[in-house]
């Protein structure tokens, strides 16, 4: 009786046992299954392909691309390659690349990027002043060590040489502000005038070469010693700020200009609100610039701890009239939420959709397309 | 033994639904990261300058192609962390507190 009770409760444990092991094999399987699907999600390869846009002898049709193309078209992502398939089902206009090891590396970056697209992405890199994402392996001068207008003609040229060799298509440089206090090398010496002359020699010195030059940073005083606990900061803008961009502006040679997050007052009024989104200080730059309007990358907090949420932030940029936008999110679901944010409000007739095409016709003429 | 196992794998299995449905938790757990005490230093050649604009200390930094552990002592403080691309080039240098702050922002 003992020894059949003994061999009863014996089998129930091995029962349990098999049991737990099968919940445990069971849970196991369902575990690695959702976690594969989390990462493929979170790396955007869940973002679905926007359909291919037609593409006859270098013409395209505006109309045959759907609004959320549209939007794409006008954002620049980090180029980071685990991203790359995201970035390239939602067609977005650009990548931008941070330092990379070696030459090597970012040949290949950009081949991969550029494989198979139809509307090929801008390329672009900050390779201004004393910052070189290429400094582990080429040298350029500083834009501090530039004494003469030749000099910065010279730089201006090589490294457009370097540029286009590479594959790069548009630089985020020169820096026009005036007066370095932070970095100490990212301007160009001398008085206002001055720097609008190196500035221009630079400008077609890398133009020469078929890479975009980017006035920064509209209006000027990015470059100036901040208050600690201010991240919103209001800047009083004198004639001389200006200067450079009207005498650039004047040339004609200048192809892009990006605008930064600060709330000025003076020379330029941005009527309380960071500059990136105030539509009168972007429609000043248009009625005397027919070129690429950018944005400065809008996860700063000058900009963003303006908004209540990031949804207005998102609308506001486009609103506003930015031709380009900068969001270097590295979560390629957010930005194409960003996408889908900015539809719906073209939707509601919150941002026209004639603004939308007139900066997608611009994007698409200089990356060499007719658009009709 | 086996339960404590196959409990842990269920609120993992939870977890992971709730994540893939974008259903967020309170930040349980998750360190609250300020901008207090921290401090950026830009450094050009022999000129070291501190800087308050973290926001755009951290964005620079991002462009660097790493960060590496450092010890320098500046006037500042000691640094935590240097971030550069090549020799000779610019330096950004963050203190443990403005590095932790900088691996937050959505571009890191």
């Amino acid at each position: 009786m003992t020894k059949k009770r003994k061999g009863v409760k014996i089998s129930s444990k091995r029962a349990n046992i098999f049991t737990s092991e099968k919940t445990f094999a069971i849970l196991l399987i369902i575990v690695f299954i959702l976690a594969s699907v989390s990462i493929v999600k979170a790396k955007g390869w869940l973002i679905p392909r926007q359909p291919e846009v037609k593409v006859d002898n270098g013409v395209i049709k505006l109309n045959s691309l759907s609004l959320e193309q549209k939007i794409a078209q006008m954002i620049i992502v980090q180029g980071d390659v685990t991203s790359r398939q995201a970035w390239k089902n939602m067609q977005v206009g650009g990548v931008h690349l941070f330092a990379r090891q070696n030459d090597h590396v970012f040949r290949n970056t950009i081949l991969d990027f550029q494989y198979q697209q139809r509307i090929p992405f801008f390329v672009t890199v900050d390779l201004e002043g004393c910052v070189n994402p290429f400094q582990n392996y080429k040298r350029f001068p500083a834009a501090s060590d530039i004494k003469e207008v030749g000099g910065a003609f010279t730089k201006g040229f090589r490294e457009g040489e370097f540029l286009k060799d590479l594959g790069v298509n548009l630089n985020f440089a020169p820096v026009v502000d005036l007066d370095d206090q932070i970095w100490r090398c990212r301007a160009f010496p001398g008085d206002s005038q001055t720097i609008s002359e190196k500035a221009q020699a630079y400008i077609l010195g890398l133009q020469n070469n078929g890479i975009i030059a980017t006035i920064k940073h509209y209006p000027g005083k990015t470059l100036v010693v901040r208050d600690p606990h201010k991240f919103i900061v209001n800047a009083q803008i004198e004639e001389n700020d200006v200067l450079p961009y009207r005498y650039l502006f004047d040339k004609g040679d200048v192809k892009a200009v990006m605008v930064s997050h600060i709330i000025t007052n003076g020379e330029i009024d941005s009527e309380g609100l960071p500059s990136v989104v105030s539509k009168k200080v972007i429609d000043d730059i248009k009625d005397d610039f027919d070129g690429l309007v950018i944005s400065d990358e809008i996860h700063m907090l000058g900009l963003k701890n303006f908004f209540d949420n990031v949804d207005d932030m998102y609308i506001a940029v486009f609103k506003a009239g930015n031709d380009i936008i900068l969001n270097f999110d590295a979560n390629p679901n957010e930005v194409n939420r960003m996408i889908k944010v900015v539809a719906d409000a073209v939707f509601r007739n919150e941002i026209p959709v004639r603004q939308i095409d007139a900066s997608v016709t611009k994007i698409l003429e200089m990356k060499g397309f007719r658009v009709k | 033994m086996w339960a404590i196992v196959n409990i842990s794998l269920a609120l993992i299995v939870i977890l992971l639904v709730l994540h893939l449905f974008n259903i967020q938790i309170s930040p349980i757990g998750q360190a609250v990261v300020t901008t207090e005490d921290t401090f950026c230093v830009v450094n050009w050649q022999n000129e070291y300058t501190p800087t308050n604009d973290l926001n755009r200390c951290c964005f620079e930094a991002r462009k660097q192609l790493s960060c590496k552990r450092n010890h320098e002592v500046l006037d500042n403080g000691i640094v935590g962390w240097s971030c550069q691309t090549g020799e000779g080039g610019l330096r950004i240098l963050l203190n443990d507190q403005a590095y932790r702050y900088c691996v937050k922002q959505e571009y890191w």
